[in-house]
């Protein structure tokens, strides 16, 4: 192993299997159940298509079980792209006369463009058809899409793995925490790398911490999280990206110790990386408030109770901010962030601090079923009719969801136009979809992601709820003043409106409506309107 | 050899412009006049609406502008007046029954101010100014704005179904706006005022234009958001007719940028994306050139001026006397040289760009030195292009498929296929095209849609937009 291997992770080059030798893929191999599944399908003679985004691991994978003796007996094709397809299915199907299974590794379009052409006349068109009806549908909220056990080929669709748990995280620090990748003649003492190498093994909690810092960040993004990215996370928290000439340069000025460590080079504005985005925005412990662990490292610059798990060294606590120069205030609160990021991995305390952070990671959408519909329905009422004016609004527009309509032909945004409201959508016909895997797939693919959608039964029109809705109807339904409704929310309402319109029969004279100025605004009237025994309408209270 | 001609302005005007119940220019390329700056959407639901239906119902919309203009304490609105008023008492009684008091009164004539004049549509009664957003025939008005005939060209665009969806539309009273304003619906003959006239045949561009408007209108959302989406479609496909005007089939070749704000940096691809559209107004002005030559006073144009207080133009010439291409330009120099503020001539990209903007498909909003104007395109109106092109029920559409037909049929590029774009873009003229900031600019709008909720982003760095995502 070597220090360019390690800092190669971070830069994207040592991820790719392709490039990568045997020696350094069997270093960085994170054991997942995958290891276990691929092999028992070649086992029961089932053809395997991997496929997902690049970064995957989709032919790091194959080529490990095929390096370690555990597809034997397969044909394996590791690039789909690799050849012309008229060479692929004649592999396949020479495969398949001979009675051995076919590992295949492709790319989502051309595997596509593949199961076209195999679809029309090909020997191959029964498993075509069956990785077809696999395609897209091996994570799915609606239960009656999930495709049965799989009879004579098995898709594994590398992008709806969830990689982002603790354990697996942290098997990953675990496989670089090594003083092998240091350069060599160097201890862990000597530079920023070395250090935090030296943190990781000397300190298997800060490992797990930051192990669950990674994990939350991820799970709360929405993009998909591939291998790549986590290499890509891990290396730059050990090395910052810096290069071994850097790491020497470390060592002779003395850039060692507070500020280098791994929380630092993550929260840098440097680094380069989805994973690296994401945990700045949602998982660097100096943006979370403590104000009481603030007081103590501003006097003593270490928890008041609690030792530290690793040799620090000595912290002096950061200058007081009062009548200060612009500059030193900021090297002062630098400094702050920094052993508040230093607590976080490497003290008892920070414990308790990763624990905060990442507490109630699902939010919302941990809750039950039913309670998740009552918080929606309260929110999503809420994004129109502030909690205020609720106070005086008829019971009827906060029964069920309010179908809020805006109206006006002018590019305006919706918090700009009056919105009318004569309907509700009964809580009664509103359920929760949650996302599911194919049984068969059982825990192989990490744990489902954090997410539902609200279902109108009789529209079949649906809600998606990720974090960041939840937390917005949480935020509506606790808060005054203007919010935008997002684009989603207004088409599910338009949706259940455009439904009532054509499978509703009205009954004037029962009608009740609402009319709102903007949403969060004032309520401007909520009356009904009557039929007239002559015919025609008026309006009643 | 170059010769210098005066002609008569007043008279090139009339041939471009119309007038005297003669067709302008213009008006014979594009099937719509183009002499105002003033012109929104809920202008040219109005006329769509009464060309559909065959007219604006006999009340004029007198009760609807007096119902909500009771703050305008100077004319005759108050709820008293209204209760006497010979004409109109009748229904406003019945409406608000007295005993619903002053105040809920006032409350429920504010709600209707706010549904039917959000967009400042309406003004006083017998003015021919009362476009309501309306969702129903009943509550249309009589509209000065009809005689531009721009709901017309999208009523013809529309074909049988389309026109046959808008009809239903407006003759239903159960979608949420026409729920609450029910009892202001007073159901009279309706009157036509202003007739199906000849047209010029509709081209490709037409033909595509009005089977995805027609699409749109098949998914299922709210009336009043469908015709929402119909007005911001319907004021883009105008803009894109305009600026098609000179090319092959009447499609344009533009380069349309995100609704974005970018910090710290120029905009990506914005030369290219003006010079597009500059190209567009060119061509169209080559096309109108053509035009001249046929219209029936293009003879005379070339005429010696009637009198010696005849405003002229200048016109310089090569060989061929009548160039009709020295005669536009000569009469865009000739407006712009103007000191006066007159304006005796609107250009039809003026027409577009004022509409446009009004709709978000023009930019920047605002008028500023040296910010030429580009085709541009809010989040908004991407998702309807994605309703336009996806229709509903149908499996989603990849990217970069979607943004290849929207190119061949509408003529918006978005460099979503970067090298074909490029290769659309050469082909219209538009020089020193930078990929890498096309590539820029087209992924702010997959992130757009994404964050709409319109699209999403697939393995292999593909992404889909449209149908069961929505």
């Amino acid at each position: 192993m070597s220090y360019g291997i390690l800092r190669g992770l971070y830069l994207g080059e040592a991820s790719n299997a392709d490039l990568a030798s045997a020696d350094v893929r069997a270093r960085l191999h994170v054991t997942t159940p995958l290891d276990e599944l691929i092999p028992s399908l070649v086992q029961r003679r089932l053809d395997v298509v991997l496929t997902g985004n690049p970064g995957d691991g989709k032919s790091h994978l194959v080529r490990n079980l095929a390096e370690t003796g555990r597809l034997a007996g397969a044909t394996i094709e590791l690039d789909l792209s690799a050849h012309p397809d008229e060479e692929i299915i004649a592999a396949w199907e020479a495969a398949a006369r001979a009675g051995h299974p076919f590992v295949l590794c492709a790319n989502q379009g051309p595997l596509i463009t593949l199961l076209e052409t195999l679809a029309s006349g090909s020997s191959l068109h029964g498993r075509a058809a069956e990785l077809g009806g696999q395609l897209g549908r091996l994570l799915t909220p609606r239960p009656e899409h999930l495709p049965p056990a799989p009879r004579a080929a098995a898709l594994i669709d590398l992008a709806d793995r969830n990689l982002c748990s603790e354990v697996l995280v942290s098997e990953a620090i675990a496989r670089v925490a090594d003083v092998s990748f240091l350069p060599p003649g160097f201890s862990g003492a000597d530079t920023s790398a070395g250090q935090n190498i030296s943190l990781f093994t000397e300190a298997p909690e800060a490992r797990a911490r930051l192990a669950r810092l990674i994990a939350f960040a991820g799970n709360r993004q929405r993009d998909h999280v591939t291998f790549r990215h986590l290499w890509q996370c891990i290396a730059y928290a050990i090395t910052a990206g810096k290069a071994q000439a850097s790491q020497f340069q470390d060592l002779y000025v003395g850039r060692i110790g507070l500020g280098s460590f791994p929380l630092d080079n993550l929260a840098s504005p440097r680094g380069q990386g989805l994973l690296i985005g994401a945990f700045n925005r949602h998982a660097d412990p100096a943006r979370h408030a403590d104000p009481a662990l603030d007081e103590d490292l501003w006097t003593i610059a270490q928890p008041r109770t609690g030792r530290w798990l690793y040799d620090v060294g000595a912290l002096t606590a950061p200058a007081r901010l009062w009548g200060e120069t612009q500059d030193s205030q900021r090297a002062a609160l630098q400094q702050l962030a920094s052993i508040k990021r230093l607590v976080a991995l490497a003290h008892e305390a920070g414990e308790d601090q990763v624990t905060r952070i990442v507490q109630d990671a699902e939010g919302p959408l941990a809750h039950t079923d039913r309670a998740l519909i009552d918080e929606v329905v309260t929110g999503l009422n809420a994004l129109y009719l502030s909690p205020r004016e609720q106070g005086a609004a008829p019971a009827w527009l906060t029964d069920g969801i309010a179908l809020w309509i805006g109206h006006s032909y002018r590019d305006v945004p919706a918090s700009a136009r009056p919105h009318v409201a004569v309907d509700t959508a009964a809580r009664a016909e509103l359920t929760l979809l949650r996302p599911r895997r194919a049984p068969w797939l059982a825990d192989a693919m990490g744990p489902v992601p954090a997410e539902a959608w609200l279902l109108h039964e009789p529209s079949g029109a649906t809600l998606r709820l990720d974090r960041e809705l939840a937390a917005l109807l949480q935020r509506a339904a606790q808060t005054e003043g203007p919010l935008e409704p997002p684009e989603p929310v207004q088409r599910f309402l338009s949706r259940l409106a455009g439904y009532h319109e054509h499978a509703r029969a009205f009954t004037l004279g029962e009608d009740k409506f609402a009319v709102l100025d903007r949403p969060r605004g004032e309520l401007v009237v909520a009356a009904a309107v009557g039929a007239l025994a002559a015919g025609g309408a008026r309006y009643g209270a | 050899m170059a010769r210098e001609l005066t002609i008569d302005a007043t008279r090139l005007h009339r041939a471009l412009q119309g007038g005297d119940g003669l067709p302008g220019v213009f008006e014979q390329a594009l099937g719509f006049r183009v002499s105002t700056k003033a012109i929104k959407g809920v202008h040219l639901m109005n006329d769509l609406a009464q060309c559909v239906l065959g007219g604006a119902p006999e009340h004029r919309g007198d009760l609807l502008c007096r119902v909500i203009r009771e703050a305008h304490t100077r004319e005759p609105n108050s709820d008293r007046d209204l209760r006497q008023d010979d004409a109109l008492g009748v229904h406003y009684r019945r409406a608000y029954p007295e005993q619903l008091g002053r105040q809920q009164v006032t409350q429920l004539r504010e709600a209707a101010r706010l549904l039917l004049n959000a967009d400042s549509g309406m003004y006083k009664p017998g003015d021919n100014m009362a476009s309501s957003l309306a969702t129903h025939r009943d509550l249309l008005g009589w509209e000065g704005f009809r005689r531009f005939r721009v709901g017309r060209y999208v009523q013809r665009v529309l074909g049988h179904a389309g026109r046959e969806r808008v009809r239903e539309m407006f003759e239903s009273a159960d979608d949420p706006v026409s729920r609450a304003m029910k009892p202001l619906m007073v159901t009279t003959p309706l009157i036509e005022r202003y007739p199906d006239e000849p047209a010029p045949p509709l081209t490709a561009f037409d033909d595509a234009l009005g089977r995805r408007l027609t699409i749109l209108l098949s998914h299922p959302l709210t009336k009043p958001n469908l015709l929402r989406g119909l007005s911001l479609a319907g004021n883009l496909g105008v803009v894109l007719k305009i600026l098609g005007a000179g090319r092959p089939g009447g499609h344009p070749v533009l380069l349309a940028l995100p609704d974005h704000t970018w910090v710290g940096v120029r905009k990506p691809a914005r030369e290219e994306a003006v010079q597009s559209f500059q190209l567009g107004i060119d061509a169209a002005d080559r096309a109108f050139a053509r035009h001249l030559a046929r219209h029936p006073l293009g003879d005379s144009l070339w005429a010696p001026p009637a009198d010696d207080d005849t405003p002229t133009i200048t016109v310089t010439t090569c060989e061929d006397e009548r160039d009709n291409d020295a005669l536009m330009k000569a009469a865009r120099a000739f407006e712009f040289s103007k000191k006066d503020g007159t304006k005796d001539l609107y250009w039809p990209d003026e027409f577009a760009i004022a509409l446009g903007k009004r709709a978000g498909c023009v930019g920047p909003r605002r008028d500023q030195a040296g910010w030429s104007k580009h085709l541009m395109l809010t989040p908004e109106l991407v998702e309807l292009l994605v309703l336009m092109f996806v229709p509903p029920g149908a499996r989603p559409l990849p990217w970069r498929a979607l943004w290849e037909t929207v190119r061949d049929e509408l003529g918006i590029v978005i460099g979503a296929n970067s090298h074909a774009d490029d290769e659309a873009l050469k082909g219209a003229g538009v020089l020193h095209i930078d990929l890498g900031q096309l590539a820029r600019s087209s992924d702010v709008f997959l992130a757009q849609a994404i964050c709409r909720g319109v699209a999403r982003r697939l393995p292999d760095s593909g992404a889909e937009a449209g149908g069961e995502l929505l």
